[in-house]
């Protein structure tokens, strides 16, 4: 399975997605998006910044003292998802969604699919 | 900060103040908060020049002739509000107890609907609510007793709403912290974060997001010890830091949205 084919499966299962991306935060670009996104690479790269920075850098937390493992930011009307791939730590997984998501259903399936991901690689 | 940031600035608090309409009636609460009887009391108050106001929480409504403060007449209300159909189509008066308590026990019912309450308001008609001596708010008030706690900030509001989803609490506020802990070396750790990451944190979440005027919450897994998550909400210039476990992440999410959206 590509990586198109796993984030497009995803939106498929949690359609209050709109967008979908697997990002290297490192290099600050979104690499692949799902099909069905709609920002154009303005918005993609601003939106790998934001996750960035929410992730910081595995030596480097912005919080804490560990780097985190998933990064949610919720306004009204939005709510954005980062979560790094655990064998790749500068690339991620970025979502955009309302905020009526299944939060608890999407990261279970999310960690499943950086997993397919990561086996492709 | 320039021009252009200043302006970003004004229009997101202006857009975090946004009036939400559905079904073309205004949403005053949405059920939990703002707190639905004291939104509806506050309604009320605000209505000086003779005005039809029509609160709605799902299929129960109450429409009233409001002028001056005072409710004037009932002209319509729904079936399950029991206690205020003989009043239809009649004057109001403080001066019959009967019909202060009917009125009271009608909006204490509506606000306890747990739906969004929605208020619709319109012209009065040239006859109505002209024969009675009309209800003040101030009597309704005493009457329904209000709980005066109840009327918080949402900040204050969602961290006593929250407090079975975090073990620590930080609450920034006029320059001060505050602090609500279950668990001291979880609050030294939260402590920890407040003074020496916290700032450059925010300075950097500030050049990647939009203005952070809008209240916002924002969460960080796994970044303290024993996996605990680090949350941070932002609302009306005061923010709360929070450390809780990865199962309370979706809760305090929720609370979020049901305290700061409507």
């Amino acid at each position: 399975m590509t990586v198109l084919e796993a984030l497009d499966r995803l939106h498929t299962q949690f359609p209050a997605c709109g967008t979908l991306a697997y990002a290297d935060l490192a290099a600050g670009m979104v690499l692949v998006a799902n099909s069905q996104c709609a920002l154009d690479r303005h918005a993609l790269d601003a939106l790998c910044a934001e996750a960035g920075c929410l992730l910081g850098e595995a030596s480097s937390p912005p919080l804490g003292s560990n780097a985190p493992d998933i990064a949610l930011a919720q306004q009204a009307g939005r709510l954005l998802l980062a979560l790094r791939a655990p064998e790749q730590p500068s690339d991620a997984l970025l979502c955009l969604a309302d905020p009526e998501l299944d939060l608890g259903g999407f990261r279970s399936a999310a960690r499943d699919c950086l997993t397919a991901i990561s086996a492709e690689a | 900060m320039t021009h252009d940031d200043a302006i970003a600035d004004n229009l997101a608090a202006l857009a975090a103040r946004q009036t939400v309409f559905r079904d073309g009636k205004r949403v005053i609460s949405n059920g939990f908060f703002p707190p639905p009887l004291p939104a509806i009391l506050q309604e009320i108050a605000t209505t000086v020049l003779p005005r039809q106001v029509t609160f709605q929480a799902g299929d129960s409504h109450l429409s009233l002739v409001v002028s001056e403060r005072r409710l004037m007449a009932l002209t319509s209300a729904s079936s399950d509000l029991a206690e205020v159909q003989p009043l239809i189509g009649t004057g109001l008066s403080h001066d019959q107890p009967d019909v202060l308590e009917a009125v009271a026990s009608a909006l204490v019912r509506l606000s306890q609907m747990e739906q969004p309450v929605l208020v619709d308001t319109g012209f009065s008609g040239p006859s109505e609510g002209q024969s009675g001596l009309g209800v003040p708010l101030g009597m309704l008030k005493d009457l329904i007793a209000l709980d005066q706690a109840e009327q918080e900030r949402p900040m204050a509001f969602f961290i006593d709403a929250s407090a079975d989803l975090y073990v620590a609490c930080l609450l920034h506020t006029d320059g001060t912290w505050m602090e609500a802990a279950e668990d001291e070396t979880v609050l030294a750790s939260l402590q920890q974060v407040a003074d020496v990451q916290w700032e450059r944190f925010q300075a950097s979440f500030a050049k990647h997001a939009a203005p952070l005027a809008a209240p916002r919450l924002i969460s960080l897994g796994a970044v303290l010890e024993d996996g605990l998550c680090v949350s941070v909400v932002w609302a009306d210039g005061e923010y709360a830091l929070f450390a809780h476990s990865q199962a309370d992440l979706v809760g305090l999410h929720e609370m979020w949205r049901r305290v700061f959206t409507l």
